[in-house]
């Protein structure tokens, strides 16, 4: 019985330790098969196990990119960015971006395509995105299924001797948040203008309700007067008529009312008449100039009858001053009385 | 009916307070014995060792794994379950690995897990090392010699940190799988490899390296202080209770701050 309880606890444990290695054995094994999958997953997505090509473009900035980010093309992800430099000072294009494109892509990619550089999310994010060639030429060549060459400057260089790889024509927008930026400002121009537009509209469109407000009472009136008038004018092609009848009577005078009113020798009354009045007018005249020759002596006359008065008044006054201080009538003429504002004399 | 002694409650937080960094440093100074004991063991002593720890992650894991299964389950099925709703509105599916991969693998899973551990084998620990005072020697965690603590706290350590960061990964299993089948229980147009590539592009091999460092490490906090707090002080038989809600509150603590610490993980990659 001592023997039998060891060996079972013996057994026992050993059973415990083997399920305990199943279940570590298991848990690691399904931590490594996660990983292994993500690998392999993650080489698949991004082509580590295939062979890839090195490009380069020149960017005037590097705002929003960053290294690792994908390069698309046709929709699909080829590649990534690899590098971000900036190139020495006055430089045309600041920015030296790399990145390598993995195979079977960079067979779309010929000697015109182009690197476009769109915005990328709402974050001022930017991405590059590779166009495929349309009449240029290949820009990697292979040979058993190894990149060996690359066409570099109108040459085929071999791929170990590539120091940057095959350059690509950039096509490169601003930042949404530059372009976005450029556009606010532009709007707060352009709003003060936009605001005196919209102004102006308005009473342009005042104006014009009340121009078409009077047009319409215009329009209406119009027809009221055209109504009107179509008798008046009705009226009126008699009116013409009888006129017609009238002057056709006064080109001819020998008839109804031109032989009535404008007698036959009227002109030679009419000079005989003239005659006799300027004769009389005449005479008239003559006698006119003697009155007017009468009344310029007698005015003279009356000069010198006007000089004999003004001698008499002098001579008068000259007498009258000299009776004044005659002593027989000197009391006649009183000395002049002092101011009358003087004080009134008191009774003594 | 006394009235409340307000002066003496004071008295007690003013004593807690002075009394935790020794605490703190007494937790430490035992921690670093625990670790060193667990891992610097000699040779003679290894197969002991390797036996008792083999019987700790018997009864600390393998006997965890139906309930850790079913949190699993429950997990991935509440988790697709709420984002399927949501992101259908939205017509984004695609996103339903990410949202597993953030919720399920780097965060839920592993703290889960150290819940469960110590909720179950973590309390175990310390009424069981409460328990062996009340028969033979009261021992101190601050007093334990060398061949105590291989004997007693090394193979708790071990076992532990090995049922946990293996629950873990079961658990984190358990839960991808289940949320898959919701899914297509739900009708979602998602097939076996597109959910599978979804995960492994939302992953990263950090994920990886952190999940199995956060699970192993999870373990060792809560064993560590589950033993600190079994052999804290001789226990009578009503303080076991309080030990051993004082024990799951300081592990989860723990694993919770050592969580944001390996946070850090993410920013710096």
């Amino acid at each position: 019985m001592n023997e039998v309880q060891p060996m079972h606890e013996e057994v026992k444990a050993r059973r415990i330790e083997r399920w305990v290695g199943v279940f570590v054995v298991m848990a690691v094994l399904l931590l490594l098969a996660g990983f292994g999958y993500h690998l392999y997953h993650t080489a698949q997505r991004k082509g580590w196990l295939l062979p890839r090509a090195p490009y380069f473009t020149l960017l005037q900035s590097a705002e929003g990119l960053n290294i690792g980010d994908p390069i698309t093309m046709m929709g699909f992800n080829i590649g990534e960015l690899t590098t971000i430099t900036a190139e020495p000072p006055g430089s045309d294009n600041k920015v030296f971006i790399g990145f390598t494109i993995r195979q079977p892509y960079y067979g779309y990619i010929w000697t015109d395509s182009k690197v476009l550089v769109t915005a990328s999310g709402l974050l001022g994010g930017r991405r590059l995105e590779v166009t495929p060639g349309k009449t240029g030429g290949a820009t990697v060549f292979e040979e058993h299924n190894q990149i060996t060459e690359l066409w570099i400057h109108d040459h085929r260089v071999a791929i170990d001797k590539v120091k940057k790889g095959v350059h690509l024509q950039p096509d490169e927008d601003a930042a949404l948040t530059a372009r976005a930026e450029k556009l606010l400002g532009q709007l707060e121009v352009a709003l003060p203008n936009i605001l005196a537009i919209t102004n102006r509209l308005n009473v342009v469109l005042d104006n014009t309700s009340v121009l078409l407000t009077n047009s319409s009472a215009l329009v209406v009136n119009l027809h009221q007067a055209t109504a009107q008038l179509a008798p008046v004018i009705s009226n009126a092609a008699g009116i013409t008529a009888n006129l017609r009848d009238v002057t056709g009577n006064l080109r001819d005078p020998h008839g109804s009312l031109g032989e009535w009113v404008l007698p036959v020798d009227l002109h030679t009354n009419l000079n005989a008449s003239l005659v006799t009045l300027t004769a009389g007018l005449n005479d008239t005249l003559l006698n006119l100039a003697a009155i007017t020759g009468n009344l310029n002596s007698q005015v003279q006359s009356n000069d010198q009858m006007l000089a004999g008065i003004s001698k008499l008044v002098v001579d008068t006054d000259n007498l009258v001053q000299g009776l004044k201080k005659h002593w027989l009538l000197r009391g006649v003429f009183p000395a002049p009385k002092p101011g009358t504002n003087a004080p009134p004399k008191t009774a003594r | 009916m006394n009235p409340p002694n307000t002066n003496a409650w004071i008295d007690n937080v003013g004593q807690r307070t002075l009394g935790a960094p020794t605490g703190f440093w007494n937790r430490v100074r035992f921690g670093r014995a625990a670790v060193a004991a667990t891992f610097l063991v000699p040779k003679a002593d290894r197969a002991a060792l390797r036996a008792a720890t083999a019987a700790q992650v018997w009864r600390c894991g393998v006997r965890q794994l139906p309930l850790v299964s079913f949190v699993g389950l429950a997990l991935g099925v509440l988790v697709i379950g709420q984002a399927v709703s949501l992101l259908q509105e939205v017509s984004a599916q695609r996103y339903m690995g990410t949202v597993m991969v953030m919720v399920v693998l780097r965060e839920l899973g592993p703290l889960l897990t150290a819940f469960l551990v110590a909720a179950r084998p973590g309390t175990a620990v310390v009424v069981e090392l409460g328990a062996m005072q009340f028969g033979g020697q009261p021992v101190k965690a601050d007093r334990l010699g060398l061949r105590a603590l291989r004997e007693l706290v090394a193979p708790r350590v071990k076992g532990l940190a090995v049922a946990g960061f293996c629950l873990t990964i079961y658990l984190i299993a358990v839960a991808l799988v289940c949320g898959y089948v919701m899914a297509f229980v739900q009708g979602v147009p998602l097939r076996l490899p597109e959910y599978a590539g979804q995960l492994a592009d939302a992953m990263h091999w950090l994920d990886f390296v952190l999940i199995a460092l956060k699970a192993g490490l999870f373990g060792v906090v809560i064993a560590v202080v589950s033993c600190y707090h079994g052999l804290e002080r001789m226990l009578r038989i009503e303080e076991l209770p309080a030990a051993t809600t004082r024990a799951m509150v300081e592990g989860l603590g723990a694993c919770v701050l050592l969580d944001a610490v390996l946070l850090l993980g993410y920013l710096i990659r």
